[in-house]
């Protein structure tokens, strides 16, 4: 698994942006701040030291302060070497695991016994530490410490060995020794932090155990190096909180004495080194703390380097720490937006499908009022029909009356004609009578005025006068042939005119029977003209009701449409909101699977 | 040439006179002037003739020229249904007339009274006055 697949999944947001926070802004300033305490503490302790004790260098103190902790480390390594002791329950048996396997080779212990209560010991004591060992066993109590011994089997002789003796149940002890001498004793040195620069021996009293091996410089394994007066020093600091110092010849020396089981100084531990081995780099500046200085070391700049990476980080953050969490706030916001994006189309979608069955009720309404309003139309439609079926018959009835009366007032008119015609034909007689009336009315007026003109003319008297009788005479003779004429055409122009006063009055009768009639058949067409002045009026009033029918019809199917849209429009709506829950929904589980609080 | 109107009124024994309408005007005629009264008849029209001179009827088996009453005496032609056959005249002339009149008027009443004198001396009962101007006029071989 990748380191950053692991990070995402088992660290929270927060939990990294800490790491970055810690790693990059407070580690520097915590650091600094640190060695800047530090700093300040170690020249306020030194000045304390310094006027406590007399001392007048920093190198003096850090010194003794180094070899304070080497006498503690060692101390420590006796202790532990006892706890472990004290942890045993009897002799170590051949073929069991060795119980200090999960010590250094530097710290196990070269010799391990068990003390039974009678005072048998397993394995034998070492010779040279025998006689010592038994006389610390007789005090029965926990005892450890230094013991200095020859070995002249050594090019060395002057050994030095931690011993420990740790009573347990049923008043057995165990003893456990350490030899610190030789490369035992050297790799027991090198393990003790104390600064790889520090020099540092065992002697027993002012001779130096061998400690080949260590990675010292052979030259530092001379008993030169070791200032004359070092041992008695240090046997004489015994107690005292801060281990004595020397400088000789430029270099700082520290012992520690170090004790055997009675208590008494053994041996001492001694340190040597440079000034430059133990002061800090602002400490070989003298009694001040130079804050200029301090940004020209390491430290220093590693804080500011650390602050300012932590600050770029701080900027990149969004970039990196944030980017999942704007990526789901984006994406959350553009979800919620298309959500109400969609919310907002539901509400127009149901406003219109409200609208629209707020239409649908009001054409369905139309509708009803439409299809009374033809019933009731129908209904008088019926009435009139029936009515006017009921006129028709009648009416029908009178128009065969009147058809008779008709045909009868025909042929009376007919008679009349043939009456008037023969009247019309006497008449022109009459007319050529009355021109030859007419005529011997002018013979006549002539006759007399000729007859005035010669009546005063007697010469011709008796010749005109018989030529006028003659004329008179022919004249009368016309006038009684027409005269005659006349009476005969007369009384048959007189039969006639009976006949056709006769037929005049029959026809007179029929004409007032045909317009009674013809009245009754007025009333009933009127009445009828009525109705279907009502029918006319009934079926437009069908016709407008059919046409609202109609309409209202097309309003409803139109409704029924946008009904249709919408509830399409509501359904694409719902699957987007599901589409947009499920984003939501995976977008949670992301966030809770990236967003770990804690 | 214009018909010459009558300027003077002749006395009329009124039993003796026959009075007719003609041109819109009422005339009287002495019974000594006329010698019969008679339909129209079928006149011929003769070219050359005068405009007051209707042409050339038959009346009572003689030929005799027809004059306009109403060209003559009124105050438009007539329409000529009568005759009035004119005597004691040196051309055998009738007048034609629209209307003879036995109403028994005074004739006093009339517009023109005519007897032989005021005919005789008429230039349109002349010899020859019917001929319009430039006409050719044939001598009578008797």
């Amino acid at each position: 698994m990748k380191w950053s697949t692991w990070l995402n999944r088992y660290t929270s947001m927060r939990g990294r942006l800490s790491i970055l926070i810690i790693g990059f802004l407070v580690t520097p300033v915590v650091v600094t701040a640190f060695f800047v305490a530090q700093a300040v503490g170690n020249e306020e302790q030194s000045r304390v030291d310094a006027a406590v004790s007399g001392l007048e260098t920093a190198v003096e103190l850090r010194l003794s302060e180094a070899a304070s902790s080497l006498s503690q480390l060692l101390d420590g390594s006796l202790s532990s070497m006892a706890m472990r002791a004290a942890r045993l329950d009897g002799p170590l048996k051949n073929g069991e695991i060795d119980p200090f396997e999960d010590w250094s080779p530097a710290l196990r212990p070269t010799y391990v016994g068990f003390v039974s209560a009678s005072g048998s010991v397993t394995p034998p004591l070492p010779a040279p530490l025998a006689d010592r060992i038994m006389t610390a066993l007789g005090r029965g109590e926990p005892v450890q410490g230094h013991e200095a011994f020859e070995d002249s089997s050594e090019v060395s002789p002057h050994r030095l060995a931690q011993v420990v003796i740790e009573p347990i149940r049923n008043g057995n002890s165990i003893v456990m020794i350490r030899d610190v001498s030789g490369a035992s004793g050297a790799a027991l040195l090198s393990s003790l932090p104390a600064g790889r620069l520090l020099d540092r021996a065992l002697t027993v009293k002012g001779t130096p155990v061998a400690v080949t091996g260590s990675g010292l410089a052979p030259d530092r394994l001379s008993a030169p190096w070791l200032a004359p007066g070092s041992w008695e020093v240090a046997a004489s600091s015994k107690g005292r909180q801060l281990p004595p110092h020397r400088v000789w010849e430029g270099l700082h020396y520290a012992t520690v004495p170090l004790l055997n089981l009675e208590g008494a100084p053994v041996g001492m531990m001694a340190l040597r080194a440079a000034p430059d081995d133990v002061l800090p780099f602002w400490a070989r500046f003298g009694d001040r703390l130079p804050l200029p200085h301090l940004l020209n070391t390491v430290v220093g700049w590693v804080a500011i380097v650390g602050v300012l990476i932590a600050i770029f980080m701080g900027m990149l953050a969004p970039q990196w720490i944030w980017s999942d969490i704007r990526q789901s706030t984006n994406q959350i916001s553009e979800t919620v937006q298309r959500l109400r994006h969609i919310a907002g189309r539901n509400k127009t979608a149901l406003a219109e499908q409200a609208e629209v069955v707020r239409t649908l009720d009001d054409s369905f309404s139309n509708l009803k009022e439409s299809s009374l309003a033809i019933d009731a139309s129908a209904q008088s439609l019926a009435r009139n029909a029936q009515q006017s079926e009921q006129v028709s018959h009648s009416g029908s009835e009178s128009v065969e009356i009147a058809e008779r009366s008709m045909l009868d007032m025909q042929n009376r008119v007919s008679d009349v004609t043939e009456l008037m015609e023969h009247l019309g034909r006497h008449a022109h007689e009459i007319d050529q009578i009355l021109e030859y009336v007419h005529l011997l009315n002018a013979g006549t007026k002539k006759l007399s005025v000729n007859a005035g003109i010669k009546s005063h003319d007697q010469e011709a008297a008796a010749r005109q006068l018989a030529l006028v009788a003659r004329e008179v005479r022919d004249l009368a003779a016309q006038g009684m042939d027409y005269t005659d004429d006349i009476e005969r055409r007369v009384s048959e122009i007189k039969s006639s005119s009976d006949n056709t006063l006769a037929a005049s009055r029959e026809g007179r009768e029929e004409v007032r029977r045909c317009l009674e009639t013809f009245g009754e058949l007025q009333v009933s067409f009127g009445r009828i003209l009525h109705w279907m002045e009502e029918t006319t009026d009934f079926v437009h009033r069908i016709e407008g009701s059919t046409g609202r029918q109609s309409d209202s019809l097309n309003d409803v199917s139109v409704s029924v449409l946008r009904l249709q849209e919408r509830a399409t429009e509501s359904k694409e709506s719902f699957e987007e909101v599901e589409e947009a829950i499920a984003e939501l929904a995976t977008l949670g589980e992301e966030i809770r699977m990236h967003w770990k609080v804690g | 040439m214009s018909p010459p109107n009558p300027s003077f009124t002749p006395q009329i024994d009124p039993n003796a006179s026959v009075q007719v309408l003609a041109g819109g005007i009422r005339i009287t005629f002495d019974t000594n002037a006329v010698e019969c009264v008679d339909d129209i008849g079928n006149p011929v029209v003769v070219p050359g003739a005068t405009s007051w001179c209707c042409g050339l009827v038959r009346c009572g088996g003689r030929l005799m020229t027809l004059l306009d009453a109403g060209l003559l005496f009124g105050h438009r032609p007539c329409k000529a249904r009568f005759l009035v056959v004119l005597k004691n005249l040196p051309v055998e002339t009738a007048l034609a007339v629209d209307q003879i009149l036995v109403d028994g008027a005074s004739p006093s009443e009339a517009d023109v009274i005519l007897n032989s004198e005021t005919l005789r001396d008429h230039p349109a009962f002349q010899p020859g006055a019917a001929a319009a101007p430039g006409a050719v006029l044939v001598e009578d071989p008797s």
